[in-house]
Formats: C-alpha cells, structure tokens, sequence
C-alpha cells in the first residue's frame, strides 16, 4: 500500500524535518494536519483530493524559518511551484514527499500528469488526455459555445466555492468581490463577467494547474475545469507557458513567443 | 538675459559623473530630438533640447527646479534619430538624479499602494517600465508587513503596475478601476439604435489634430475613451463594457517598439490574445475585440482605424446574449 510506504518515510523524515502537512483522518473527518516528531502516524491518509497548497503557505507564514515535507499528489506540488512563482512561499523551506494518483483518478480529473516530479512512493500514473476538451472543441460551433457557457453559468449560486478552495487564490481584496466588477446580490450573476474574473485571474495568468478542486467544490457542477484547461492551452501555445512546470522568470504574458 | 552669474560648471561635471549622463556636452542643439519627442506634441513647453542646452551651460537652478525634466517617459523615440547618437533619456535621467540628491521631487501623481490589500506578489515591479517598484518592508498595523513600495521620483503614472495587479491594490489617481470603468460605462453609452463600438486609446498615439478631434466628437455609436497607455487596458474592462452595452472594443496603442511608456503595448497586445481566445471559447466572435497599433506614421488614420471597427461591429450585429 502506498499509504504505509509514505508513513514509514514520513516518520524517517521527522526525524530531520520540522513537521510534515498531510492528511489525516481523526474522528471519521478527513482534514489537513501538520505531523510532527513523535505524533501517531496511522491517522495519515492520501485521499480525497484536496488543495493543500494555501495551507502549506499559511503554515509558512506563522513559521518562517520552518523546514516542512508536504504529502501530496502532482497537482499540489505544481501548485507548490506557482505559489513560489508568485513569491507566496520559498521552495527552499520545502520538500515534496510526492505520491501517484490513481488511474481513476486521473481519468476523473483528465489529468495530462497525475503524478508528481519528486516522487517517493508508486509509480507515475500514465497521463489522461483531456476527452471533454477535444470534445468541447471539435463539436461545438460558435453559438453552441455561447449556450452551452450561458447554460452553465446561469447555475451558479454565486457561492464562491471555486474561489475559496482554489489553491492559488491567495489574494486579500478578490475582484470578484468588488462592485467595480460585480453588483452585489443579483442571481442569476450577469454573464460573463463573475465567471470571466475567476477564469483569467487563474487560468489566464497562468496560476491554474488543472487540480479540479474548484469543479468539486462546485455545488452547480459548473465545469470550470474544462475552461481554465483550454485558457491553459491558450497561454502555452501564446506565450510557451507550462504551468507549475518549474520555477520562472518573468511571468507569462510579457513576451509573446510567435512574431 | 544674462545668465553669466548663474553659470555653474559643477552642474555639468555631476551631470557627466552620473551614468548616462556622460553625453551630456556631445551634444550639438539640432533639434532633431525635440522634432521627434512624442512629450512634445501634448505639452509645447517640454524641449529636451533646450533641457540639455541648459544643463550644458551649467544653469543649474532653471534645470534642477524646471518640471520638465520629469516629463520625458524614455520610449526613446528620438535616441535613433539623434546624430550624435546620444541617447537623451539616460542623460535625463541624469539630470534628474542630480536633482533628487539636492532634494527636488517629481511634481504630479504617482502610483499609490494599498499596503492592506498588497499580497507581494511582485507582479507590479516586474511590468514597471521605469524599476520604480520594489517589494520592501513596511510598517503596518504595528508589525512590519512585505509590500509593494513606489520610488515617486522613477513612477511615471502609467498605471501598468495597476493593469497586473490582480488586487488592485496598486493604482494612479484619476486612472483607478473606478474611474476607468466610469468612463467607459457612463450612462446612455449602451443605448442607442446600433450596435455600439467602445475604443479605447492611449494619450500618446493620437498625434494629429485631426485625430483628437475625432475622437473628441465620434460618430454615433461610438464612444472614444482615453488612458494613459494601451497597457493599463486590463481584460475586465473589455469584459464589463461587452457585459454593460458595448458590442466591440477597439483598443489602440502607439507602434511596436514605440510605446511611450516602453512596453506597455506589447503587454497588451499579449492580453488583447488571451480576451480573443477567451471570447472564443465562451462562443463570441473573436473580432469583437481588437488591438491596433497607431504609429507616428499613422497619424491622421485614428478616424479610418475607428470607422473599419464600427463597421465590422455592426456587420456583426448586437450581442445577443445580454438580458
């Protein structure tokens, strides 16, 4: 079990490391913990998915100096990246103790890399291509595209869900929170400037790294994902941008790749 | 006049210590670069050449207190037309080092942070055409927080910082999200008969009267927008007209590698692709958004540029999908 494999080398690395953020499964609850020396390691788990990114930043924030390992799957280690790319945390305080996600997995999340680089335990878990986006793309005019987003978005019940569980969504003002952008109390939100603020302020920008947690969160089931994995394409064939790939320097859209 | 009593040789050999500001003599007054100066255009009374005249004389109060050399942004138009090939915006910014040591400021707004809401992203410093920011400790709320800070005498008011800010927790007074979004959204701008064509346009790339007029005064159906540079034109803006009333965007910058603020049009020539293929994927014609270039070249073009758009939007017709 891969679950035993990382507790015996999480409890090895306390030995040198100040803590360790994983999950951990205490009165039927699944929630994200902080393992130090000593404590009761059998309470660890891998699942279910969820962003432990902004955690691992809250954490750093009270403990500056801290030397910390993070259990996590790929998308979290890249999230780890980007929030190092956008100065929200130093890479150096940090060691990824990476686990594969599983085949189901990745198909639920149409995952093009269900795995992390710095891999401990398993093996990377073969790549998903995206059947909904090529879908998406190839059958879709025009105006069906434009019904099919209206359909979506005319779901939403302005919850901020997305928002509040996005791993890189670290902001202290959120514009989708401010009458500039947004009138307050009106449901169903105007279209499409709520879910456009979401879509480019992540995705756009380069920060989303395709963890699904905002379409799981999504009591609606609008498919964000899908969105943000087509913008994520777009930013890759514009500016050569591989999202959570590795440390950058200038950040995406300040150079253009093509004359 | 007689200047003699004012003459300082000292100014000049300051001038000349400070890096790039070692031309300053080779100069041989031409002209050519107040011919070309694009600051000249809007405010007659900006002459780099007469800048660099006086400060080879060695007048050394008219230069240091003189607002005007603070007003050149370095987009550096005149540095490959000078014969001497002395690039002036790095002896400007000579002179002004000079200035600041004996204590003088840049008069006029500067970008302004709002330390609360500041995450230290850095994204600001880094599209900062002019290094002006930097992430710093600061005190706030009695401990010290890590937050963008502005150098007022490098800011140029261009609000780019502003434009990557995802917080918008940096901004200029007068070109806020607020006050943009209120002159792009002012009452009556999505009514009428036809399909309404929003363009917005940087200060610097309408350099013909005629042009200024144009926009001054638009046919119906369009309305005219100005910002201090293409590169302040963040996609919420194009997205909010399209969501309020407007049925196509034209947003005009000044030529590739002629930006007044630098590169605040390549900037957004980057972002205008990403709102097209945005418009793309949610289903809206691509061409409803558009970025154009309007070069020194060009001038005397804003109303054709203007009058294609308008005609394309209402060949495309209104959107369809506002309540």
């Amino acid at each position: 079990m891969l679950v035993d494999a990382l507790r015996e080398i999480v409890a090895r690395k306390l030995e040198t490391l100040d803590g360790v953020v994983a999950l951990a499964e205490e009165q039927q609850r699944v929630m994200p913990r902080l393992y130090r020396r000593g404590d009761d390691l059998s309470t660890l788990v891998l699942g279910p998915r969820y962003p432990l990114a902004l955690v691992v930043r809250e954490i750093l924030k009270r403990h500056p100096e801290a030397h910390l390992g993070v259990v996590t799957r790929g998308c979290q280690e890249r999230a780890l990246v980007e929030l190092a790319n956008w100065k929200q945390l130093d890479l150096q305080q940090i060691e990824v103790l990476g686990f594969p996600c599983s085949p189901e997995q990745a198909v639920e999340c149409r995952c093009a890399q269900p795995y992390p680089q710095a891999l401990v335990v398993g093996e990377p878990t073969p790549g998903v291509e995206d059947g909904l986006l090529a879908e998406f793309l190839a059958a879709k005019t025009t105006a069906e595209r434009l019904a099919f987003w209206q359909r979506q978005f005319a779901k939403c019940i302005k919850c901020y869900g997305c928002r509040t569980i996005c791993p890189l969504c670290f902001c202290n003002q959120c514009a989708m929170e401010q009458e500039t952008w947004v009138a307050r109390g009106r449901l169903p939100v105007p279209f499409p400037v709520f879910h456009v603020i979401k879509a480019l302020h992540t995705a756009g920008v380069g920060k989303c790294v395709g963890c699904h947690a905002c379409e799981d969160a999504c009591p609606a089931a609008i498919p964000l994902s899908l969105l943000y994995a087509l913008l994520r394409r777009d930013l890759k064939d514009l500016f050569g941008y591989e999202v959570g790939a590795q440390v950058r320097g200038d950040p995406p859209l300040f150079k253009i790749e093509e004359a | 006049m007689n200047h003699s009593r004012k003459l300082d040789p000292s100014l000049v050999q300051e001038i000349m210590a400070e890096p790039g500001g070692e031309n300053l003599l080779t100069c041989w007054s031409c002209g050519t670069c107040a011919a070309t100066c694009l600051v000249r255009r809007y405010d007659p009374a900006f002459n780099p050449r007469k800048i660099l005249h006086q400060a080879g004389l060695g007048l050394r109060e008219e230069v240091l207190s003189s607002a005007e050399i603070w007003q050149c942004s370095a987009c550096d138009a005149c540095y490959p037309r000078c014969p001497k090939q002395i690039h002036i915006s790095e002896v400007m910014k000579a002179i002004r080092a000079v200035a600041i040591r004996a204590g003088y400021q840049r008069p006029g707004v500067t970008a302004h942070v709002d330390v609360a809401a500041c995450i230290a992203c850095g994204m600001c410093a880094v599209a900062c055409p002019y290094e002006a920011i930097h992430l710093e400790m600061v005190p706030w709320n009695g401990t010290p927080k890590l937050a963008a800070q502005v150098d007022p005498n490098l800011c140029m008011a261009c609000g780019i910082c502003n434009s990557v800010c995802l917080s918008s927790s940096i901004s200029v007074e007068g070109h806020t999200d607020v006050a943009i979004n209120q002159r792009l959204n002012q009452d009556g701008a999505a009514e009428g008969p036809q399909p309404q064509t929003l363009v917005i346009t940087c200060n610097w790339c309408l350099h013909a009267e005629s042009d200024v007029a144009y926009a001054m005064h638009p046919p119906e159906g369009v309305r005219v927008v100005n910002v201090p540079c293409s590169g302040r034109v963040t996609p919420l803006f194009v997205f909010t007209a399209l969501q309020r009333g407007m049925d196509g965007v034209l947003i005009v910058g000044c030529k590739e590698d002629a930006c007044h603020y630098k590169h605040g049009n390549a900037l957004e020539r980057g972002r205008a692709r990403m709102v097209q293929n945005l418009l793309d994927l949610l289903g809206l014609e691509q061409e409803r958004v558009r970025f154009a270039w309007l070069g020194a070249l060009d001038r005397g073009q804003f109303p054709e540029l203007v009058g294609q758009m308008m005609r394309d939007v209402q060949a495309m017709g209104p959107l369809t999908w506002r309540e």
